[in-house]
């Protein structure tokens, strides 16, 4: 599948999360009003990624997201046990997880499938082979897939709701990000990559066994998430021509945006696709899965 | 096609009422009494001593249910393996979260739990059951679970997992209450769609797991495919001329390659909500020239929201398995307004094709094809 464009935003939040209305009005030329804090990182992401092109009716929205519209549920909640108020009407429908879907399509004109997904560690690469699976079977000719996380104010309020330890919460800076791609099974292929298959593994011999049937005659990079060990690294860069691990600028605590930016990383890496035939994203979750995106040069 | 191998659905613990009309004015506004009966899981998990475990209710619940409809399923260890977890909420544990606050609020120290991340809860039943496919968590609204069941079906039409454990979870909040509350969407006592008397939905809690197979499997419902498509016009009802939810139907059977003649029955999505139903009248009479028998559950089990996908779905198996097709006795009879009838008489049904309507704030807009021989 032809990567026909890709944006990423990130935000490194500290006290304030920065403004999105004005870079919201001038993409979409119009106020999206009504609207949470999730749907406008949703709305931008997706519009900076498609920038002015006129897509297919019905081109596939993906949304992957690990916490989707945390803040709204917060508010909601407040309003209801603090201040003992019943929710605003659209404050109710815009903590729904497909809500943004709905602005998104509607800005773009699209009617097609739209789904919003979560996988533990693995949003984004879900958002990815969900997408895979219809455009490869031509249910599809075009989708549209992002991930998207935003932080909670107060942070210590974010830091602790995702945390499953109160007494020792996730630390690490917290943020937001927005990344999408754009694929198609036609037209321009801007960077000269396709994405070519999603898979899953149960066990690192498993990555192992596959790396040795499919990627040893080939020149492959592999770019590996955070939560892989040296060790891990070192066995598969036995098995690989190049291995390098992701080097964020910032990675966002508790977020599945983290894989998404680690992808659009490797994609603009045009010295690696110079050098390489095949791109490889690995991942692993807590629980020890892996999953494995590649990437193919045309 | 996939096979519906196994299921577990709360109403499955109730008599099924043949006439799923017979619940009528006596369907209380919240139908969560059954469910606390039929699974003796208390409401308020804070009396529960298994919460110093960390363990919510939804958790257990979901793992309940699972265990169930894995038994059921036949499912061996190697099968398990090539097996993949799908699970659809619109509110996850939102219930969980609005207890923590009541605690913190009366002063009382919170039980720790982990209160965001759609995903932990596949990823908890993956774990949990050995399972080693892959585990996603849906969030569309109301077609969550109709979703998950889909997407299984994707992937295991596409080879990518051989067996799959679907499950449809929507546990009371009183968020969600007062949200469709504000919105003006609650009836004051039944729930009766199409029907000239309709005012609105009723809320129902539900939980309901499904093992689907590649395996063909002849005496049990089976899953042909479907379409989700976008209604981008109303953030919070589907078109009404029809347009949209006409498209998702004929999408669905294009997907499922057969024509509309084929389709011996529909499940409707009827929720007795005014726009809805008349959108999904004008939807159904776009494609259909004459009308199969239409049934609604929600008279049963109340609006189960982002469970109703999977519940209604194995309730629909249940009620094929029996092979009848329910009835709707009262509701929406005679001379509608929606020009709509649903099915008055218990009837036996033949062999042959279903449609599962499923529609969603956010424009979501979901049909199942089912078969039954």
């Amino acid at each position: 599948m032809h990567i026909v464009a890709q944006s990423d935003i990130q935000h490194l939040i500290t006290d304030e999360l920065p403004a999105l209305g004005n870079a919201i009005r001038d993409l979409c030329g119009q106020r999206v009003r009504r609207v949470d804090r999730y749907i406008e990182l949703c709305v931008l992401g997706a519009m900076r990624c498609t920038q002015q092109r006129s897509l297919p009716t019905e081109t596939g929205l993906f949304l992957a997201s690990q916490n989707s519209a945390i803040s709204s549920v917060v508010e909601i909640m407040h309003s209801i046990f603090d201040e003992h108020y019943p929710p605003k009407p659209f404050d109710f429908v815009n903590a729904l997880g497909n809500s943004a879907c709905f602005y998104v399509a509607q800005l773009l004109g699209l009617s097609g499938k739209s789904i919003a997904v979560s996988r533990e560690g693995f949003s984004f690469e879900a958002g990815l082979h969900h997408a895979l699976l219809d455009l490869h079977s031509g249910q599809l000719q075009t989708a549209l897939v992002g991930c998207v996380d935003e932080a909670l104010l107060p942070l210590s309020m974010h830091r602790a709701r995702i945390s499953c330890d109160e007494q020792a919460p996730i630390e690490g800076p917290l943020g937001e990000n927005s990344s999408w791609l754009l694929l198609s099974n036609q037209g321009s292929n801007a960077s000269g990559l396709r994405l070519d298959s999603v898979l899953d593994f149960s066990a690192q011999a498993d990555v192992s066994a596959w790396l040795l049937e499919n990627a040893t005659a080939q020149t492959c990079y592999m770019q590996t998430c955070f939560t892989l060990s040296e060790d891990e690294r070192l066995t598969i860069a036995a098995q690989v021509a190049t291995v390098a691990e992701y080097q964020a600028a910032f990675a966002v605590a508790g977020s599945n945006t983290n894989s998404a930016a680690s992808i659009l990383n490797l994609l603009a890496n045009t010295h690696a696709q110079e050098q390489h035939e095949t791109l490889l994203h690995l991942n692993k979750n807590s629980d020890g899965d892996y999953v494995l995106v590649r990437f193919a040069a045309n | 096609m996939q096979s519906c191998m196994g299921s577990s659905v709360d109403s499955y613990r109730l008599t099924l009422p043949r006439q799923l009309g017979e619940l009528g004015d006596a369907a209380p506004q919240i139908c969560i009494a059954h469910l606390e009966e039929a699974l003796s899981f208390p409401y308020r998990y804070v009396e529960d001593p298994l919460t110093t475990s960390q363990v919510g209710r939804l958790s257990r619940y979901a793992h309940s249910l699972a265990e169930d409809a894995l038994k059921k399923s036949g499912l061996d260890g190697v099968a398990r393996r090539r097996t993949g977890v799908f699970v659809g909420s619109s509110s996850f544990n939102v219930g969980q979260e609005e207890s923590r606050m009541t605690l913190e609020s009366a002063g009382v120290p919170a039980i720790v739990f982990e209160t965001v991340g759609q995903g932990k809860f596949s990823k908890s039943l993956k774990r949990h059951f050995d399972l080693g496919g892959p585990d996603y968590a849906y969030s569309t609204a109301c077609t969550s679970s109709a979703n998950a069941l889909l997407v299984a079906h994707q992937m295991m039409s596409h080879g990518v997992i051989d067996h799959a454990l679907v499950l449809g979870l929507e546990l009371f909040n009183e968020t969600t209450l007062l949200g469709f509350h504000n919105l003006g969407l609650l009836a004051s006592k039944s729930l009766l769609p199409f029907d000239d008397r309709r005012e609105g939905m009723v809320l129902g809690e539900a939980g309901a797991a499904i093992v689907l197979s590649r395996e063909s499997q002849e005496d049990c419902l089976q899953l042909c495919g479907g379409a989700t498509c976008t209604d981008n016009r109303n953030l919070t009802s589907a078109n009404v001329d029809g347009t949209t939810i006409a498209g998702a139907l004929q999408a669905a059977l294009d997907n499922a390659r057969i024509s509309e003649q084929e389709i011996l029955a529909i499940k409707t999505h009827g929720t007795g909500s005014p726009m809805s139903d008349e959108a999904e009248a004008r939807g159904l009479r776009r494609v259909f020239d004459v009308l199969p028998p239409l049934v609604a559950l929600k008279p049963a089990i109340g609006h189960t929201l982002g469970a109703s996908g999977a519940a209604e779905f194995a309730l629909w198996s249940h009620c094929l398995d029996d092979g009848l097709l329910p009835a709707n006795t009262g509701i929406a009879l005679g001379d509608t307004q929606s020009g709509i009838n649903l099915n008055q008489q218990s009837q036996v049904i033949g062999g042959g094709f279903h449609l599962l309507n499923y529609f969603a704030f956010g424009g979501n807009n979901t049909v199942l094809v089912t078969y039954r021989q």
